[in-house]
């Protein structure tokens, strides 16, 4: 994705994951700004289905060229899906991270940790602050 | 005709060439099925060149002409200080009993080389001050597990 | 040089380390030396260790005396070869880095599997990195390893293992010297990362690699073994056998004794463990015009991007060891390999019979094997009046085998040598005079 973006439907998270919260569940994934600092990602490696995450802890690792970072859980609940695709074509994450770069699905333990992440205007301001 | 310098060794070869010749054989050529059962042999043998003398040489000394290297000019690092190394070492390092001696040789037959690590021992708690130093690990980084003094 | 820096002397440079932590004396280092002097001294030190050419060496356990052909030395001790640095400029570095992946795909080839990494330092600690990536992909913290790997990798793998909190239990040898599968399969339970084999063992046997892997790989562990490169010209590839990684110790391929100094270890793997492999990986790519080229990859194992979290603490590798290796085994070719191997398998089986001393390991063996002999010490005694050295004492490290000896047959070994050793052991057993 060439240009910055921040859909406003979506919630963010202080490590630059955002979370699209329906429901009980929610999809996670890397925002554009982390995958611009990446760079190029090489390889995601996912956390299996059934693993418990926790609230801004670590839960799987994306690798670019040059760097290795860990991916940061912006909610807490239990891993339904992981996204296949990746394996073969990781750079989805750098092409479409909002949409066909989603990293993992989950069955969230507690909706309400949801009010407690930014919105796309909060998450930008952020940003700009250089966080 | 330069080669092409892209071409790995293993590109090179060429069905039927050889550098090396085996000795004579001087004990009974016993069949090697009766020496290793079958379960334990190779199938076909190992994918490795075949390639003559010439070719071997030519192709490493190719590769060694797209190579910086610090006989040629200098490299402005401190993580790995590249210092010149005086050619002296290459000759001592290379005579017969330095170069030919086993590592597990009984101690009464290498007094030589156990005196030389004394020495170089004794030079480096000299130098700093350390009651002992310890041979162990090839580089400095892994020497930071069991650390000198 | 101090004007055109700018800077007024020497100390000047070292202003900013503080008084506290500096040295204020002169090293206590003597004086240099003229270099005819220094040459002098330091060969007079070599002149009094007992070396492969002052003596027939029957001496093996890990290392070995084979011939290596001065095509080796000739290119070795090339400047671009012997004193580049890393390359991690990979524009300045294509010769070395192509270097690599040849070394790599040498490796492959001998073992079977289809990934190496570019070297480690040597045979043992490489075992001791399998235990490492063993508990990084199973998270398990037990690793099983025979009595028939080598001492020096059993010693080192607990060392590291002790590190890395983990246990090592060992499994014992039958009465043929061979692994004991029914011991090692009841050793192995679910938190077992991984079980270490070799290839021949230490006393030289083959093993029956596949029955052993399989009883390993049951419960999940991987199943690791380490390999001299040599004997594999004739041996089945471990990658074949079951055998999830192999590593081992390179000094035969193309590189000196050197009393145990310098050499390499190689490491291989099936492909999914890629990315937990330690050391360099060279890989092939291309550069903007296209054309092939090569580079360092996957170097986000490495410490200096992944730091606590990287496979291994090894950042390089025994890149101009490794070099002598391909070197080698370019030199001995596709059918060399397996002519010399078979030339060791004729002499050792010529020399089991000619010694006619009772086997320890009476199975088949490559180029070592292990024999009783009823007075250890005799034997040395006469070996050595003879120029001959006998080979390994197994009683150190193997109680089990107080009385046993170690000999290896190189292709250096020839009939005579076999032949006089043969004769030396017969006169030691009748107590008289060679």
């Amino acid at each position: 994705m060439a240009e910055a973006s921040y859909p406003d439907d979506l919630r963010y998270h202080p490590e630059h994951d955002w979370a699209r919260v329906e429901g009980d569940q929610a999809t996670f994934g890397i925002t554009w700004y982390a995958q611009d600092a990446l760079g190029e990602v090489v390889f995601f490696d996912p956390p299996e289905v059934g693993t418990q995450v926790t609230k801004d802890g670590a839960y799987a690792e994306v690798e670019s060229v040059k760097a290795v970072s860990d991916v940061f859980a912006p909610l807490s609940g239990e891993v339904l899906e992981v996204n296949d695709d990746l394996e073969e074509t990781p750079e989805k994450i750098n092409k479409d991270p909002y949409g066909e770069g989603w990293l993992v699905k989950v069955r969230l333990s507690d909706s309400a940790e949801a009010d407690s992440l930014m919105d796309a205007t909060a998450y930008q301001d952020l940003l700009r602050s250089g966080s | 005709m330069t080669p092409d310098p892209s071409a790995t060794i293993f590109e090179r070869s060429r069905e039927g060439r050889r550098a090396f010749v085996p000795p004579a054989p001087d004990v009974p050529e016993v069949p090697i099925d009766e020496l290793l059962p079958a379960s334990a042999r190779r199938g076909r043998p190992a994918e490795l060149p075949e390639v003559s003398e010439p070719e071997i040489v030519r192709h490493y000394n190719t590769l060694s002409k797209m190579n910086f290297d610090l006989d040629t000019g200098f490299y402005p690092l401190g993580s790995c200080t590249m210092k010149h190394n005086p050619k002296l070492h290459e000759r001592l390092a290379a005579l017969p009993g330095h170069a030919r001696l086993h590592p597990l040789q009984d101690p009464a037959y290498a007094q030589g080389a156990l005196e030389l690590m004394w020495l170089l021992e004794r030079a480096l708690w000299r130098s700093r001050g350390c009651p002992m130093s310890r041979f162990s690990q090839a580089r400095a980084r892994t020497a930071s597990w069991p650390a000198c003094c | 040089m101090l004007d055109a820096i700018g800077v007024g002397s020497l100390e000047d440079l070292f202003a900013e380390i503080p008084e506290g932590v500096r040295l204020g004396r002169e090293l206590d280092l003597p004086e240099g030396r003229a270099e005819q002097e220094v040459y002098e001294e330091l060969a007079s030190l070599a002149a009094r260790n007992g070396h492969c050419d002052d003596e027939v060496s029957f001496l093996g356990a890990g290392m070995y005396d084979h011939y290596v052909p001065a095509l080796v030395d000739s290119i070795v001790q090339r400047s671009e070869f012997l004193t580049p640095y890393t390359p991690y400029q990979p524009e300045i570095s294509q010769g070395g880095l192509q270097v690599m992946f040849e070394f790599q795909t040498a490796i492959s080839e001998l073992t079977g599997l289809p990934i190496s990494n570019a070297s480690v330092y040597e045979g043992p600690s490489a075992v001791a990195a399998a235990g490492y990536l063993a508990k990084l992909e199973t998270g398990r913290t037990k690793l099983v390893a025979s009595r028939g790997v080598h001492p020096h990798s059993r010693a080192a793998l607990r060392t590291h293992a002790a590190g890395y909190r983990m246990a090592v239990e060992e499994v014992p040898l039958t009465a043929e010297g061979a692994t004991d599968a029914a011991a090692l399969a009841s050793e192995i339970d679910d938190d077992t990362a991984a079980v270490f084999l070799q290839q021949p063992n230490f006393l030289g046997t083959v093993e029956e690699l596949g029955e052993l892997a399989e009883a390993a790989g049951g419960k999940g562990a991987l199943v690791v073994c380490a390999a001299d490169p040599l004997p594999l010209g004739v041996l089945k590839p471990p990658g074949e056998q079951g055998v999830d990684i192999c590593v081992g110790e390179g000094q035969t391929l193309g590189n000196r004794l050197d009393f145990g100094g310098p050499s390499f270890g190689f490491f291989a793997a099936q492909e999914r463990f890629i990315r937990k492999l330690p050391g360099r990986i060279a890989g092939e790519t291309r550069d903007v015009d296209g054309k092939r080229g090569f580079v360092l990859t996957l170097q986000t194992r490495e410490q200096h991007i992944r730091r606590e979290k990287a496979t291994h603490n090894i950042c390089t590798s025994q890149a101009l060891n490794a070099l002598a290796g391909v070197i080698y085994l370019s030199w001995l070719g596709k059918r060399g390999l397996v002519e010399i191997a078979e030339l060791m398998l004729r002499r050792t089986h010529y020399a089991r019979q000619a010694l006619g001393l009772e086997a320890i390991n009476p199975g088949p063996v490559v180029r070592e094997f292990a024999v009783r002999v009823p007075d250890l010490d005799a034997l040395f005694e006469r070996a050595r009046a003879e120029q001959i050295n006998p080979g390994y004492r197994l009683g150190s490290d193997y109680p089990e085998y107080e009385d046993g000896l170690l000999i290896a047959i190189t292709e250096r070994r020839t009939r005579a040598d076999i032949d006089r050793l043969a004769t030396v052991a017969a006169a030691a057993r009748e107590g008289v005079a060679a």
